[in-house]
C-alpha cells in the first residue's frame, strides 16, 4: 500500500513508484506471459484465471461458457508451433 | 560517412499504406523504385499469423512493432524551463517501425468508409447542408477508386489465421476461410444478392468490407516486384543514405521514353 501509493521512500534508491511499477510489471509478466518466456510454468497462471491461451478465435466459447468454468487446457505458442 | 547509392527513377521514404501503394504503381509503370524503411522486414505468414501474433508480451507490452527507444528516440520536455530528456518508455504515442507502416500498427486491417462518413456533415450543419445537397456527396465519384483499391488489396485473400478447434490445428492457410454461419451468413447472402457491379458494392455489408493490410496485400505485390528486381527495399537506411538517394532525379523515365 505504502509502496504503490508512493508514500514509502528508499534512502539513495529508486523513487518508490518506479520500483513498485517495475516489480508489479515483472510479477504480472512472470505469472501470465506465454511460457516461452520462462514464467507461467505449465500454464499455471492461465489455468488459474481460465485464460484459453493463444487460440485464434474464441468468440463461440465466450457465449458457450458464459458464467461457466472454461474446461479446455490453455494453448501456448509452443504448443501450436 | 554518406553512402553514395546508385541513381534510380523514384525513391520512396516510408513503405506504409501510401508509400507501399505508390511503390507498386510506379514499379508497374516501369520505373526503377527504391523504397526506404526503418525497422525489420516482417513476413505475413510468419510474423502476422497465429500463434506468434498472439504474443501479447512481445507486441502489446513491449511494443515490438514500434520504435526501439533504446536505439533511437525523441527528447521531450513539458515546458521550456525543463531539460529535454529522451523518451525511453512508450505510452500512447507510438512511433512505429517495420515494413508496412501504420497499416501494421493499427492491427493490420482497415475498413471501407460507410455511406454515413460522406454524409455526416449534412445532419450536423444546417447552413452547410443546403450547399452539400446541391452536390452529389454520398460517395462522390469514389466508387471506382474503392473498387480498384479492393481489387489490388485483395490479391491476397483476407484470412483469419489458423484456428484451433478441438485440438485440431486448421491452418494457417490463407486460402482457407472459416465458414460463416447463422445470422452473419444470412447477412452476407442478402448483401451478395443485392450487390451489383456498380456503385452499390460500396455499401455491401459483412466481411467483404474489410480490406486486408499492406503487409498482407501490397506487401505480397511488393515481394513479387522485389523478386523481379523492379523494387528494391532498403531497411535501416541512415539519414545520410536517404538524403543521398533522395537526390536521385525522378525524371529519367520521361527522358527514356521520349522518342
Amino acid at each position: 500500500m505504502a509502496l504503490s501509493s508512493g508514500k514509502l521512500s528508499f534512502d539513495n534508491g529508486l523513487p518508490a513508484r518506479v520500483f513498485w511499477t517495475t516489480l508489479y510489471q515483472t510479477v504480472m509478466e512472470g505469472m501470465f506471459s506465454d511460457p516461452i518466456y520462462g514464467g507461467n510454468r505449465n500454464k499455471a497462471g492461465w489455468r488459474l484465471i481460465g485464460f484459453p491461451g493463444a487460440i485464434a478465435v474464441h468468440r463461440e466459447n465466450v457465449e458457450k461458457y458464459r458464467d461457466k468454468k472454461f474446461p479446455a487446457d490453455p494453448v501456448s505458442i509452443a504448443d501450436m508451433s | 560517412m554518406a553512402t553514395k547509392l546508385k541513381e534510380v527513377d523514384a525513391v520512396i521514404v516510408g513503405l506504409g499504406w501510401t508509400g507501399g501503394i505508390l511503390a507498386k504503381e510506379l514499379a508497374e509503370a516501369g520505373l526503377k523504385v527504391v523504397a526506404l524503411e526503418r525497422g525489420a522486414m516482417r513476413s505475413t505468414d510468419k510474423d502476422y499469423a497465429v500463434p506468434n501474433i498472439r504474443d501479447e508480451l512481445r507486441y502489446v507490452v513491449r511494443h515490438d512493432l514500434m520504435q526501439n527507444t533504446a536505439r533511437d528516440t525523441l527528447t521531450v520536455r513539458n515546458n521550456p524551463s525543463q531539460e529535454a530528456l529522451p523518451m525511453r518508455r512508450l505510452g500512447s504515442f507510438l512511433p512505429g517501425e517495420v515494413v508496412g507502416g501504420s497499416a501494421v500498427h493499427w492491427s493490420g486491417h482497415t475498413w471501407r468508409w460507410t455511406d454515413m462518413e460522406f454524409k455526416v456533415r449534412s445532419p450536423l450543419r444546417g447552413a452547410l447542408r443546403q450547399e452539400l445537397h446541391s452536390r452529389r456527396h454520398d460517395h462522390p465519384g469514389l466508387g471506382h477508386h474503392l473498387r480498384r483499391a479492393r481489387a489490388v488489396l485483395r490479391q491476397v485473400r483476407i484470412h483469419r489465421g489458423g484456428v484451433w478447434q478441438g485440438g485440431q490445428h486448421q491452418g494457417p492457410d490463407p486460402a482457407r476461410r472459416q465458414p460463416v454461419r447463422g445470422a452473419a451468413r444470412a447477412r452476407l447472402s442478402a448483401a451478395a444478392a443485392h450487390a451489383d457491379p456498380g456503385e452499390r458494392d460500396v455499401h455491401q455489408g459483412g466481411e467483404e468490407q474489410r480490406l486486408p493490410s499492406v503487409p498482407a496485400a501490397v506487401g505480397k505485390c511488393l515481394a513479387r516486384l522485389h523478386q523481379s528486381r523492379r523494387i528494391e527495399i532498403r531497411r535501416r537506411a541512415s539519414i545520410a543514405a536517404i538524403a543521398s538517394a533522395s537526390a536521385a532525379r525522378p525524371t529519367r523515365r520521361a527522358a527514356r521514353t521520349s522518342p
